[in-house]
C-alpha cells in the first residue's frame, strides 16, 4: 500500500470552530468569535502540510548468522531515508521471523529521518531450531500533522536468514537407488571405493580391478569388487494441512518444525549427492520434482521460506488431500522414495503414508512430536499418535519420532540405533 | 511469536497532553491553576499506581494509588474552594472533569487508551474555555492561548494513543513524539498570533450581527465552492 490514507484525525475541527463562533455571535462575545481563528488555523495546517513520499532502504545485520538453539542473537537494523524530504514521523516495525521471540528491546522504533540520514536500532531474539527468514519491515510514515499516513513494506538490501540447524550427517533413506553416484550403499558390487570382496577373475572384468600384487605373488588372476554407491531420488513431503498447525502452547507448531526439518533434510540429502524434491500437503499445491545441483538447492530453499504452504498460520480453505496425493503420485518417478514429515495428528496422515507405500515408493516418516501431556485431552492425542506410529511400523514403514526439544539429527541417530 | 507488546499510550505525548490541558484550564480560571496542576499530578500518580498494582508490583502500586488519590482529591478540593462565584465554580468543575477524563483516556487502567474518553475530556475543556469567554473571567489573549493549548493537548492525546497502538510502550518513540508535538505547538503559536491580528483588525463600530451574516455567507460560499 503506497497511497496515503486519511487518518481523519482533524475531521470536525472546522465544525467545532463554527459552533464556537456561533456561540460567540449569539452571546455577542467578541472573544469567543476570535477563538474560531484557532480552529481555522489548525484546519489549514493539516490541509497545507505536504505528505512526504517515503523512499526508505533498510539494512539488517545479525551478529551470528548460525547460532545454537536458545542463543540470544542481536539484530541491528539501519534505516536510511533515500528520498529528499524529511520524514517527521516514521515508525519502523521489523519483520521478525514468526517463530522467534524478541527477548531484548522491541523490534520497533519511531524516528525522524532527514534526507540521506541513517538511523539504527537493535534488538535481540532467542534463536529457535530451524532456518528462519526475516520478513520485510513495515514502515508507517505520517505527515507532521498526522492527517495522512502511508504504510509500506521495506525490503532489506540483502536477505537475512538465521540458520539454527545442526547438520545432519546421515539423513534417513531406504536402500532403493538410482543408477547415479551417490552415498546410498547399493547391494550390488561394482566400481565404488569401498572394498567388498575378492573373487576369481572372470572374462571381461576391468583391468584396473585385477589384484596385480596377488598375480605377481601367486600367478592367480583375481578381481577386487568394490561396493557400488548410488544416489537415491527422494521427495520430502511436508504435512502442512491446517490440522498439522498443532503444538504445545507458546511453542513452535508442527508445520514450522516440519518446514525446518525439511530444510535440514533437503540440505543433508543434497550434500549426499541425492536427487531431492519437495512437496507439501496443504491448501495450495506445492511441488518441486526431485533434482540436484546448486540452483535446485536454492529453489528448494526459497520454496521453504516463501511458499504459502509453510506460512506461520493456516489458511481457512479445506485441504484437498486425496487429489493432491493423486497428483503427486502421477508426477513422481517410479523409484522415488518419500520422506514424509508429519506430526501424525490424524489418520489421514497414516493413509497418505500407506498410499505412497502401496504405489511402490519406499516411505520413511519423520514425525515431529507436537503433543503435550497436561490435560486428559492432550494425553489422549498423544496416545492416538503413538498408536499411529505403531501402525506404521507394523507395515514396515520406518518412523522417526522427533521430540521437538531435541535436534533432528539426534532423533535420526536414535532411530538408527533402534534398527541396528 | 514475538515478545509481549505493551500497547499503552506513549508516555511523553500523554504527559504533554495532560500538561497542556492543565495549562488551558488554569489560563481560563487563574484562581484554580495550582489546584488543577496538583490534581493532574495526583491523577497521574494514582493511575500509575493502579497499573503497577495490576501488573504485580502490589506494594508500590498500593502506595502510589493511595498517595495519588489523596493528592488528586486535595488538588481538586483546592481548585473548587478557590473559586469565587458561580461562574468560576462551573469552570473549575468542567475543567477538572475534562482533565480527569483526558487522564483516564491517555493513561488507561487497562487496554490501549481510549479515544472516546480523551475526546470527552477535550469537549469538557472546550466548554470550560467557552464558559471563560461567556462569563468573561479571562481576557481574549488568555482565551486564545487556552484554546490553542487545548487543541495541542487533544492532538498529543491522539498521537500518544496512535503511537502506543502501533509501536507499544517499550519502543523508543520520543523523537517522533517530540517532532509531532513541536509542529502542533508551533501552529498553535501561529493560531494565537492570527487571533491577535484578527482582533486588532476588528472595527469596534461594526455591529456583530453584520459579522454573523457575513460569516454565514462565507460558509455557504465555501460549501458551494467545495462541490
Amino acid at each position: 500500500m503506497t497511497t496515503p490514507q486519511q487518518t481523519n484525525r482533524w475531521r470536525g475541527v472546522i465544525a467545532v470552530a463554527l459552533v464556537v463562533a456561533a456561540a460567540g455571535l449569539l452571546a455577542k462575545r467578541q472573544e469567543l468569535l476570535l477563538l474560531s481563528t484557532v480552529g481555522v488555523v489548525f484546519a489549514a495546517y493539516h490541509r497545507a502540510v505536504p505528505m512526504p513520499t517515503p523512499n526508505l532502504s533498510l539494512n539488517r545485520r545479525v551478529d551470528t548468522a548460525s547460532p545454537a538453539s536458545g542463543d540470544e542473537v542481536e539484530i541491528e537494523v539501519a534505516v536510511t531515508n533515500e528520498g529528499d524530504e524529511t520524514l517527521y514521523d516514521c515508525q519502523i516495525v521489523d519483520g521478525v521471523p514468526p517463530a522467534l521471540t524478541v527477548t531484548d528491546d522491541p523490534a520497533r522504533r519511531g524516528m525522524v529521518l532527514r534526507p540521506g540520514e541513517t538511523r539504527t536500532f537493535s534488538y535481540a531474539v532467542e534463536a529457535e531450531r530451524g532456518r528462519h527468514a526475516f520478513d520485510d519491515a513495515t514502515a508507517i510514515v505520517r505527515d507532521p500533522s498526522g492527517d495522512r499516513e502511508v504504510e509500506l513494506d521495506v525490503r532489506a538490501a540483502d536477505e537475512t536468514e538465521l540458520d539454527c540447524t545442526i547438520e545432519i550427517t546421515k539423513p534417513p533413506r531406504r536402500s532403493q537407488t538410482l543408477d547415479t553416484v551417490g552415498s546410498v550403499a547399493a547391494n550390488g558390487t561394482g566400481s565404488g571405493i569401498e572394498f567388498q570382496q575378492t573373487r576369481s577373475y572372470r572374462r571381461g572384468d576391468p583391468v584396473s580391478q585385477i589384484d596385480w600384487k596377488r598375480y605377481a605373488a601367486s600367478g592367480e588372476l583375481t578381481t577386487v569388487d568394490f561396493r557400488e554407491e548410488q544416489a537415491a531420488s527422494i521427495l520430502v513431503l511436508v504435512d502442512a494441512r491446517a490440522i498439522a498447525y498443532r503444538g504445545p502452547p507458546g511453542e513452535t507448531h508442527a508445520v514450522d518444525a516440519g518446514a525446518s526439518a525439511a530444510a535440514q533434510l533437503t540440505t543433508a540429502l543434497l550434500n549426499g549427492r541425492n536427487h531431492v524434491g519437495l512437496a507439501a500437503l496443504s491448501a495450495e499445491d506445492c511441488f518441486r520434482a526431485p533434482g540436484a545441483g546448486r540452483e535446485h538447492r536454492l529453489r528448494l530453499r526459497k520454496l521453504l521460506s516463501r511458499h504459502s504452504a509453510f506460512a506461520a498460520s493456516p489458511t481457512d480453505t479445506d485441504d484437498p488431500v486425496d487429489e493432491q496425493v493423486e497428483s503427486y503420485l502421477g508426477r513422481l518417478g517410479e523409484q522415488t522414495q518419500i520422506l514424509f514429515v508429519s506430526p501424525l495428528c490424524d489418520d489421514t496422515a497414516v493413509e497418505v503414508a500407506h498410499r505412497f507405500d502401496g504405489h511402490g515408493h519406499a516411505v520413511t516418516v519423520v514425525s515431529p512430536d507436537a503433543t503435550a501431556n497436561e490435560t486428559p485431552g492432550e494425553r489422549l492425542a498423544a496416545a492416538e499418535r503413538r498408536n499411529r506410529l505403531r501402525a506404521l511400523r507394523q507395515v514396515g514403514i520406518p518412523v522417526i519420532d522427533w521430540p521437538l526439544g531435541d535436534p533432528l539429527a539426534l532423533a535420526i541417530d536414535a532411530q538408527r540405533g533402534v534398527r541396528t | 511469536m514475538s515478545a509481549e507488546i505493551t500497547r499503552r499510550p506513549a508516555r511523553l505525548s500523554a504527559a504533554l497532553s495532560l500538561f497542556a490541558a492543565a495549562l488551558s484550564v488554569s489560563l481560563v480560571n487563574t484562581g484554580a491553576s495550582v489546584g488543577t496542576f496538583v490534581a493532574v499530578a495526583g491523577l497521574v500518580l494514582a493511575i500509575e499506581g493502579a497499573h503497577r498494582f495490576r501488573t504485580g508490583q502490589r506494594l508500590l502500586g498500593t502506595v502510589g494509588l493511595l498517595v495519588g488519590v489523596l493528592v488528586a482529591t486535595g488538588g481538586a478540593g483546592l481548585a473548587v474552594t478557590s473559586a469565587t462565584g458561580q461562574s468560576q465554580l462551573i469552570e473549575a468543575g468542567l475543567g477538572l472533569f475534562g482533565v480527569f477524563c483526558l487522564g483516564l483516556g491517555v493513561l488507561p487502567l487497562r487496554g490501549s487508551g481510549s479515544r472516546g474518553l480523551s475526546k470527552l475530556g477535550c469537549a469538557a475543556l472546550l466548554l470550560t474555555v467557552v464558559a471563560g469567554g461567556l462569563f468573561q473571567t479571562a481576557d481574549a489573549v488568555a482565551l486564545l492561548v487556552a484554546c490553542a493549548a487545548l487543541v495541542v493537548s487533544w492532538d498529543a492525546a491522539e498521537n500518544s494513543i496512535t503511537v502506543g497502538e502501533q509501536l507499544g510502550r517499550e519502543a523508543t518513540t520520543w523523537t517522533v513524539e517530540a517532532a509531532h508535538f513541536g509542529g502542533t505547538t508551533l501552529v498553535g503559536g501561529v493560531a494565537v498570533g492570527a487571533g491577535l491580528v484578527v482582533r486588532d483588525l476588528g472595527t469596534p463600530g461594526l455591529p456583530l450581527h453584520a459579522v454573523a451574516f457575513m460569516l454565514v455567507a462565507l460558509v455557504f460560499l465555501t460549501l458551494a465552492l467545495h462541490d
